[in-house]
């Protein structure tokens, strides 16, 4: 996205300004090289000029961070546990780049754009892309026999109603699963890996490129396993492709969509998204709900005033992290967007996402923290709600997990916006909205 | 007639590429959404609009896509091809959104 449609969209952006003034040194005759010294001393001036209009704007983090700790503490929360802003507040000026990072509003845009050609050779967004990646402990010695997450949803009341998922394909978008590992028995209908430009490839080998696909699997469509569950499906079954790591993720993540769209996934789970908004991953969602398939994503792990695409994308389930306390987990990003005046908050929904009981490769178990752990459980969770109601619409799946949610009183809207969703109030919702 | 779909969304950094690639000839991979109303208007699958376009592509810029991967459900498709074709393609109304592959 553009940095001006981001600024229109966000209120502010972060953004790099590339400084102008450059001086070259004559090498030889005719020939020129960037005098690197000259350059740097130039651009002070410049500098200076555009770091004093970036010091006016708010970070727009820092201000999410702040207003979050202040509605927590106004609640009784006690705000010394709050992260700081991991961006700081302040432009930063990079002498031997030339450039200045900092947070850029419409006003300030404006007065860039008149140095432009003077101070400024241009102003564009610093939009970085990367994985949501979650923290994990390996091996853990104990685990309930009921995962906290499960617990929190309440998923074993449909259970105990015979919904456990069986019959729904979940397509599964990630590093792959070990599909060796007894919690996942049974639970792998199909597996794909992609070429660099999307195309099927014949010869996977149908294995975890990594640990972060087979956490996520296990929580959708676990099996339980030596008296453990971790699944909040356990009858569901997977469409696992294997679309992250190692470059040109896009082309493989839209394949990946489209074809366990043709396998006939209902849910799509996606615990991936690239930082900032991007529009095109907003028409591919659109075109996922148009078909009936509800797209699952995780909103990122980069805390307040901060998203991912496709989580941040119009018509995405968004899904944030709470803790066992029901609290927001600090690293769970969250977002205000503007829509024609209109304030759109993300995620949609919390999700248990800090130290989750997981599968981990090689046959073992993990806890791991992030929003990536939290998409899965609401995965899971409209998993068992098609089990229950197989003809429901998308609109109506979501509806009834959405008007399933409570907020607790400490999170803030633009925290947590619905809430945590309850499975027994979700199947009551999708039960009134299917008769009416 | 050419012309960019009103609301189409093309990434920035695509433009960026394309003008960097297009005087040294070189190739580029991106991928492009459909617009819903064209490829409904057509009545047909997805696949059938993108050869049709590919081929009406072709013979404006003069150079052809060496690979394209269709994604048949959801209005898009992958394509690798010379920046020249990539400049041409955007310019056509069905594409409302194209992004690098990164």
């Amino acid at each position: 996205m553009e940095l001006t449609e981001q600024i229109q969209v966000e209120g502010s952006a972060y953004a790099i300004v590339v400084l102008k003034p450059t001086k070259k040194r004559r090498i030889s005759s005719g020939r020129y090289a960037l005098d690197v010294a000259g350059t740097v001393d130039a651009q002070e001036a410049a500098a200076e000029k555009v770091v004093s209009l970036l010091e006016k704007v708010s970070d727009p983090r820092a201000q999410a961070i702040k207003q979050d700790a202040l509605y927590q503490s106004q609640r009784g929360k006690s705000v010394s546990t709050l992260s700081k802003p991991r961006a700081g507040g302040k432009p930063l000026y990079l002498r031997n780049l030339g450039v200045v990072l900092g947070a850029v509003d419409r006003q300030t845009f404006s007065q860039l754009m008149k140095l432009r050609g003077t101070e400024v050779k241009e102003v564009v967004a610093a939009a970085e892309m990367s994985l949501i990646r979650p923290e994990v402990e390996l091996d853990i010695a104990s685990a309930e026999p009921v995962s906290w997450g499960l617990q929190m949803l309440e998923v074993e009341k449909l259970w105990g109603l015979n919904h456990t998922g069986q019959g729904v394909l979940v397509g599964h978008l990630d590093t792959g699963v070990d599909q060796s590992h007894p919690m996942l028995t049974g639970a792998i209908d199909t597996f794909a890996e992609f070429d660099l430009l999307g195309e099927l490839k014949t010869n996977s080998l149908g294995l975890d490129s990594g640990s972060h696909g087979t956490h996520t699997a296990s929580i959708i469509a676990g099996r339980e396993h030596n008296g453990r569950r971790f699944g909040v499906a356990p009858g569901a079954k997977l469409a696992v492709a294997q679309v992250i790591e190692g470059g040109n993720v896009t082309a493989r993540v839209l394949a990946g969509i489209d074809w366990a769209m043709e396998q006939g996934a209902k849910v799509v789970n996606m615990s991936l998204g690239l930082r900032g908004y991007r529009p095109l991953l907003e028409e591919i969602v659109l075109a996922m709900r148009a078909r009936n398939v509800l797209p699952v994503v995780a909103i990122g792990n980069e805390g307040a005033g901060t998203s991912r695409t496709p989580g941040n994308a119009v018509g995405a389930l968004s899904v944030g992290a709470v803790d066992g306390d029901r609290t927001v987990w600090t690293g769970s990003s969250s977002q205000q967007f503007w829509v024609k005046g209109v304030a759109r908050y993300t995620p949609d929904v919390l999700a248990p996402g800090v130290s989750v009981p997981c599968a981990a490769p090689n046959q073992g178990i993990a806890t791991a923290t992030g929003t990536s752990l939290a998409a899965p459980h609401i995965a899971g969770l409209a998993a068992l709600l098609w089990h229950a109601y197989p003809a429901a619409r998308v609109e109506q799946i979501e509806i009834a997990i959405f008007d399933s949610c409570t907020r607790p009183s400490h999170i803030s809207q633009l925290r947590g916006n619905r809430g945590i969703p309850n499975a027994p109030i979700a199947l009551d919702n999708l039960a009134r909205l299917m008769t009416s | 007639m050419l012309f960019i779909h009103p609301m189409a969304h093309i990434d920035p950094a695509l433009l960026k590429e394309v003008d960097r690639l297009r005087e040294a000839n070189r190739s580029l991979q991106a991928l492009v959404v459909l617009d819903r109303a064209s490829v409904a208007e057509q009545g047909s699958a997805v696949g059938e609009v993108v050869d049709s376009l590919m081929d009406e592509v072709q013979r404006e810029s003069q150079v052809a896509p060496s690979r394209v991967v269709v994604f048949k459900n959801i209005r898009s498709f992958a394509i690798e091809a010379p920046a020249r074709f990539i400049d041409q393609l955007l310019k056509h109304q069905q594409v409302v959104s194209a992004t690098l592959n990164e």
